[in-house]
């Protein structure tokens, strides 16, 4: 385990949640925009994939948490 | 190809007490998820009367987990509680091909399976040394089964070219390989033999005509070592293997730089395959129980990062043989020997299709003029695959050449392949071998195709 790797893992982390909070946002708003909804759910399902190919990266573990 | 070749050297050299502590922990999780949250798994847990909630460890599950089974997928698909899922998430879907007559299984794919896609075959791609910007020629047929979007997939996640060959004939094929520069070709060994043949017959050598050409990832049969050397020799390209299916959202297991043949002691010898251990968790089962190092068993798989439809402890029905070390790569990934996977059924790879002898059975007793018959596979000298049918008739039986013809037209029905048919009068038919000392199956098919001989179905 490397130092890069962990903030790696680290700011993989604050992606996944980046996308999570935008996700939230496009939920609760009146926005009319279906596919700014869907790169959403894409980025959000990029964000657990990129998590999980550095999760043994990630000293805390928390990555495999993502679903 | 140096043997630093890494795809994600995070998980590919972590200890194997790390990558284990990682894994059991996450196929807690999965399971728990996927009783709450599959419909499949609510209803098949349900009736087995298991909560995974209650497991604790990685041993609880392989002591008390019940397998899961193609039929009990199927049984599902034919329930009430199909026709209620709820598919809104539902983003792709993927049947199994189906040939076995049993049915199709449909595999229902949400965005994160989609992003998860083609990972396990960016991992095939970069250990066969592909990099971004490299063409691979794909050649496996793009349909309602996932093999198409997956290599797609694959290729998009290693930043590979994807050039279509899906639909193209061998000729167009092999002049695809030097139009378009490719670096790979996806392919079934049987077509690679195939497309050998006609790009000798043409005079390409690929070291003048193909110079990016290096590299060639076989999945779908088995091979011999001896042939796989002298495609290796005639291309210039080391041969690489993959292994997966619609139940692991593609490939479970690759070889690794090193490739499909390696030089051993004694001469050509089989590489290694790579189980990916921390997306899809392999056993090895001799009956129920774990092969030994160096033994052979089913796969039984546990996917980790499938959403809509995880394949929990899974039996796959395919074999394979463990390797009883580690790989000199230096990946700490399990190790399986390359080639040998194949059925522990009789069913059959024929031209890429699965073909099972009770199905060729099934056609050829139909006429009650035959009394038995033998099934010979082999590779014509034009690299074809060809199936044989010896067909013995019963005494008195006139008129072999329309039941010639009408048992071609009958096996091509069953089983989408036209054999060619010899007609032997009665008891012109050697016995057949017998499967075991324990069984009297009678197998009625030799497979030499690739150098292989073997009595199989």
């Amino acid at each position: 385990m490397t130092a890069p790797a962990d903030g790696l893992a680290q700011a993989a982390g604050d992606l996944r949640q980046a996308a999570a909070r935008c996700a939230e946002l496009a939920h609760d708003s009146t926005l009319d925009a279906p596919l700014v909804t869907r790169l959403i759910e894409r980025v959000s399902a990029l964000a657990d994939e990129l998590c999980w190919e550095l999760a043994a990266a990630d000293p805390a573990g928390s990555a495999p948490n993502s679903t | 190809v140096t043997l630093s070749t890494r795809a994600n050297s995070l998980w590919e050299t972590a200890s194997r007490e790390r990558v284990t502590a990682l894994v059991d922990a996450r196929l807690l999780q999965v399971l728990a998820r996927a009783y709450v949250e599959v419909p499949f798994y609510r209803w098949f847990y349900g009736q087995a009367g298991v909560d995974p909630r209650r497991f604790r460890s990685s041993d609880d599950v392989r002591r008390d987990l019940p397998f899961v089974t193609k039929a009990d997928l199927l049984a599902f698909q034919d329930s009430p509680e199909w026709e209620r899922l709820d598919q809104r998430e539902v983003r792709q879907f993927h049947l199994t091909s189906g040939t076995s007559g049993a049915g199709r299984e449909v595999h229902l794919r949400d965005q994160r399976d989609l992003a998860a896609f083609g990972t396990g075959g960016g991992y095939s791609f970069v250990w066969a040394g592909l990099r971004p910007g490299d063409r691979i020629l794909l050649t496996i047929p793009y349909t309602q089964t996932m093999a198409g979007p997956y290599f797609q997939a694959a290729c998009e996640a290693a930043g590979v070219v994807p050039v279509n060959g899906f639909t193209l004939d061998s000729e167009t094929r092999i002049d695809a390989l030097g139009r378009y520069g490719c670096a790979a070709v996806s392919i079934t060994p049987s077509h690679l033999h195939r497309l050998t043949v006609l790009a000798q017959q043409q005079g390409i050598e690929p070291a003048r005509d193909l110079p990016r050409f290096k590299a060639v990832i076989m999945s779908g049969e088995s091979y011999g070592v001896g042939w796989a050397r002298s495609m290796e020799a005639y291309w210039g390209a080391r041969l690489h293997e993959g292994w997966g299916a619609t139940q692991t959202l593609g490939v479970a297991m690759a070889t690794c730089a090193r490739g499909a043949v390696v030089d051993g002691p004694g001469g050509p010898a089989r590489g290694t395959l790579h189980g990916l251990d921390h997306r899809c968790v392999i056993e090895v089962l001799d009956g129920d129980e774990p092969a030994p190092p160096g033994g052979v068993g089913e796969i039984v798989i546990t996917t980790l990062r499938i959403s809509a439809m995880p394949c929990l402890r899974f039996r796959m029905g395919d074999r394979v043989r463990r390797r009883a070390g580690a790989c000199p790569c230096g990946a700490t990934f399990s190790t399986y020997v390359a080639a040998s996977i194949g059925r522990i059924d009789d069913m059959m790879k024929v031209r890429g299709m699965n073909v099972w002898p009770a199905a060729v059975d099934a056609a050829i007793f139909e006429s009650t003029a035959v009394a038995d018959y033998r099934g010979r596979l082999l590779t014509d000298d034009e690299g074809r695959e060809q199936m044989e049918l010896a067909v013995e008739l019963r005494p008195g039986i006139a008129s072999p050449d329309e039941l010639q013809a009408a048992l071609r037209a009958a096996v091509k029905a069953r089983v989408g392949i036209t054999p060619t048919v010899r007609i032997v009068t009665p008891g012109g038919l050697a016995e057949p071998i017998l499967a075991g000392t324990d069984t009297f199956k009678a197998r009625r098919w030799t497979d030499q195709r690739l150098g292989q001989t073997v009595a199989s179905a």
